[in-house]
């Protein structure tokens, strides 16, 4: 119901007045269809960047366009060529002189990582639900071990490679509805050659046979376990329920 | 610590199940998604950094609709890539020349607007001039009070009266002209030439 009924018309007319009031409850009826909801990827970003507000990326300002000018400027193929060329030299130097790098913290990646896949700054490399593909896509990508695919209640969108401390590592991306479910898999390999590491929690609980679970509130839900060889870490917006009821035992 | 979690918990209750009337009216107002997006951020991080200052007891939704406005004006305002500013006296003059008797009530009101399609009533309000459709969002859509519209367009309630009118004849008219494209009805001009249009 209406609240705001003018007690005056700025128009006297009974006509004028009919047809307002006919457009008002036709707008009134209509409110639902009409508005249009935040889209979830949007509401999500919004909600991470409310749990962690000094580190949000602010939407862009006068200085992100001169960022972005510098950005298009490194862009230009004469800039870049040469940049990109210098930093593949320092990379390889820093590597050639610093063999023992921090082991890549399994953990916090994880859900960095889909913090990431959230906000579109992670983008899959290989987006289908081909497991045959996404294999030889794997492969070719330089990962070394089985990559492990869950069968669960929720569509594979597509994978990504990532390398660290020289090692390429499997990610997927799985989507339910408006949901995510991100999945990192590490061999165990990686985390006894301390390539890799995982938390001492998690790592207690999965030598007994035990998987983890954990929630944080506003960031996501974490579930790992281990299959054969392979450390899965999976990351959701969805409560532990709602995930747990993704995975089937025996597909684990 | 504790604290600040309450605060945190107290504006998710308050204030997060506003979001999507913040990113719809927002969404209008930029006509763009990505604009959208980041200006309904923009309002909640600050909304979020403000909230000790908020009035407890006071509408949640009409403040973070200020908080917005202000993030509104400043990002694209000033800015060419905003909306033209209307002359108002062109458009009410013109909306003064729309004669009701071209729209007959009856029909209109049993007919055309009951088979509108929705998205001929989005396009309509689309359409609208910026502060006749901020008016229409806020008080039709979002269920604002006149008062709080009147503050967030910093005018009086009269004013508010007055162009809330003048917005919704817009939308008949407009909606008239859509019925009349799909031959739901006939424009008045036809139907006054013909004893079977006279008769509708």
């Amino acid at each position: 119901m209406n609240m705001n009924i003018p007690d005056e018309q700025p128009m006297g007319n009974e006509r004028e007045q009919q047809i307002d009031d006919a457009v008002a409850r036709m707008l009134q009826a209509r409110r639902a269809s009409l508005r249009v909801s935040v889209p979830i990827d949007v509401e999500r970003r919004i909600r991470l960047a409310l749990v962690e507000p000094r580190a949000a990326t602010p939407p862009s300002t006068g200085r992100e366009n001169v960022f972005s000018a510098l950005i298009a400027w490194f862009k230009r193929p004469i800039v870049l060529i040469p940049a990109s060329l210098a930093v593949l030299a320092f990379i390889t130097f820093a590597v050639s002189q610093n063999s023992s790098a921090t082991p890549l913290d399994l953990h916090s990646v994880a859900y960095a990582n889909f913090t990431s896949v959230v906000k579109g700054d992670l983008t899959l490399a290989k987006n289908t639900s081909d497991t045959i593909a996404l294999r030889a896509f794997f492969a070719k990508a330089g990962v070394e071990y089985p990559v492990f695919f869950p069968s669960m209640k929720a569509k594979l969108k597509g994978g990504v490679v990532s390398n660290d401390n020289g090692h390429a590592y499997a990610h997927l991306v799985y989507g339910i509805g408006d949901h995510l479910v991100y999945l990192f898999e590490a061999d165990q390999a990686s985390i006894d050659s301390r390539v890799a590491a995982l938390d001492t929690v998690i790592t207690n609980n999965l030598s007994t046979g035990k998987w983890h679970w954990e929630e944080r509130p506003g960031t996501g839900t974490l579930f790992v376990w281990k299959s054969n060889n392979i450390v899965c870490l999976a990351v959701s917006d969805l409560r532990t329920q709602d995930m747990s009821a993704l995975f089937t035992l025996e597909a684990l | 610590m504790a604290h600040e979690e309450l605060l945190r918990q107290e504006f998710e209750r308050e204030a997060v199940p506003h979001m999507s009337a913040l990113y719809n009216f927002a969404l209008r107002m930029t006509r763009d998604q990505d604009d959208a997006a980041d200006l309904v951020q923009e309002t909640f991080l600050k909304a979020y950094r403000f909230f000790s200052s908020f009035e407890r007891g006071t509408n949640c939704k009409a403040w973070l609709f200020r908080i917005l406005k202000n993030s509104y004006i400043n990002r694209y305002r000033k800015t060419s890539k905003g909306p033209d500013v209307i002359e108002y006296d062109v458009v009410e003059e013109f909306f003064e020349t729309v004669r009701s008797s071209e729209i007959e009530t009856s029909v209109l009101e049993e007919q055309i607007f009951d088979n509108a399609l929705d998205d001929e009533v989005t396009a309509a309000i689309q359409d609208l001039p910026d502060e006749f459709r901020t008016v229409i969002l806020l008080c039709d859509i979002e269920e604002l009070t006149y008062e709080e519209i009147a503050e967030f367009v910093d005018c009086p309630i009269g004013t508010v009266r007055s162009r809330l009118h003048r917005a919704r004849k817009m939308l008949a008219v407009r909606l008239a002209d859509y019925a009349a494209k799909r031959g739901f009805i006939l424009p008045k001009r036809d139907f006054e030439s013909t004893e079977e249009g006279a008769e509708l």
